[in-house]
């Protein structure tokens, strides 16, 4: 009888042991998940807010060819004026037949907002025609274009 | 109630579990949903307002006229006017006269009389050397006058093209004839033209001096269109919008 009595004593102690360590997983699991979801959803919402961003950033662009002259001097040249009149800075880069100015893949032509830039002078290498028809287009690195007819004079 | 055994650990485990979901909704997912909503707002009133600049891009109503003078004071000089016909003001940021930029900030109220915006004095002007004037405003648009201007040593300034140039777009009909009269104090006319046109086609009549003139618009012999172009120095070139 003494002896059972001694064991029910001693039985006490499992419960709370148990919870102890059932609460010591929860709060280990919970707070793993806890931890997990809250980087999870931390670079979720960066990702997206940048994603936001940068497609404002695309639609927000806004420029055109604002004026093309040929110069027939030593080395004939092509002059093409782009103006950002929009809220961002562009980078770009203009097609003539076929040729792209800079040629350079990563080189791009920074636009600052509502500025004019004087592109650098564009060799065309062959001469073109009195009344030729140049087609000239420039685009931004975010894939927005802008196009030009000029008839050489 | 028991404070032993298996429901009591599953309680504390329920409300420690649910203490932290409580804690991920309002630690994590909140602030994400906030950020994404803040996001969305952003790139709709970028929208919005990218809808308005491109609506007023449209709206802007600039017309340009170049005066020639040519005396003691102002040898050769070029001087440019604009007027706003629309209901936005319009900011010129730059001036191009052949292939030369200038840089402006010049705002044009809405609805605006003719004003002057820079005069251009040619240094050495070159024989039979044209003149092409172009405006930029801010929003993008570029407004051309649309004659050119001629220096001649001989005649001085040659920029006597006076055009009334007549469009019809929203008269019924295709074919139509239009008649253009004036001045209206000299008697005869001293221009009187007729011209067939189709809708859509744009006519030009160069009536080569200033005054009142009439432009009637036939369909078949019946004149269904009637409007007085008035040609000025500083506005020689008149539309008929019909």
């Amino acid at each position: 009888m003494k002896e059972r009595e001694r064991l029910n004593e001693r039985r006490a102690i499992t419960p709370v042991v148990s919870a102890l360590i059932l609460s010591a997983v929860v709060l280990t699991i919970g707070g793993v998940v806890w931890a997990f979801s809250q980087g999870a959803m931390t670079i979720s919402s960066e990702d997206y807010a940048e994603s936001v961003i940068e497609m404002t950033d695309t639609i927000s662009e806004r420029f055109i060819i604002e004026h093309v002259y040929y110069e027939l001097d030593v080395v004939p040249e092509l002059h093409v004026f782009v103006y950002n009149y929009g809220a961002v800075d562009i980078e770009v880069k203009v097609e003539v037949k076929g040729e792209t100015y800079p040629d350079a893949e990563e080189t791009w032509i920074e636009i600052p907002s509502k500025e004019m830039i004087p592109f650098p002078n564009i060799d065309l290498g062959t001469i073109p025609l009195s009344k030729e028809e140049l087609n000239i287009r420039a685009y931004t690195r975010r894939g927005n274009n802008a196009y030009y007819r000029y008839l050489v004079p | 109630m028991p404070t032993t055994g298996t429901s009591y650990r599953r309680g504390t485990s329920t409300i420690l579990g649910t203490i932290i979901f409580v804690g991920i909704i309002f630690s994590a997912f909140i602030p994400m949903m906030l950020v994404i909503n803040q996001a969305d707002t952003l790139h709709e009133m970028s929208k919005h307002e990218l809808g308005i600049l491109d609506q007023e891009r449209g709206d802007e109503a600039l017309y340009v006229y170049v005066q020639t003078v040519d005396t003691a004071e102002d040898p050769h000089t070029l001087i440019i006017k604009v007027q706003n016909k629309g209901a936005i003001s319009v900011n010129i940021v730059r001036l191009w006269i052949n292939d030369e930029s200038i840089e402006l900030d010049y705002n044009v109220q809405p609805m605006s009389d003719i004003e002057t915006i820079y005069s251009y004095q040619v240094q050495v002007p070159e024989e039979d050397s044209s003149y092409y004037i172009v405006v930029t405003t801010d929003r993008g648009n570029s407004v051309a006058f649309d004659t050119y201007l001629n220096w001649d040593f001989d005649l001085g300034w040659d920029s006597d093209i006076k055009l009334v140039n007549v469009l019809i777009n929203s008269l019924p009909g295709n074919i139509f004839k239009i008649r253009v009269t004036g001045p209206e104090l000299i008697e005869p006319f001293t221009y009187d033209e007729e011209a067939l046109s189709l809708k859509y086609e744009p006519k030009f009549f160069d009536v080569q001096l200033e005054g009142d003139y009439t432009v009637t618009i036939y369909r078949g012999t019946k004149d269904i269109y009637s409007e007085k172009a008035t040609i000025t120095d500083a506005e020689p070139v008149y539309w008929v919008f019909a």
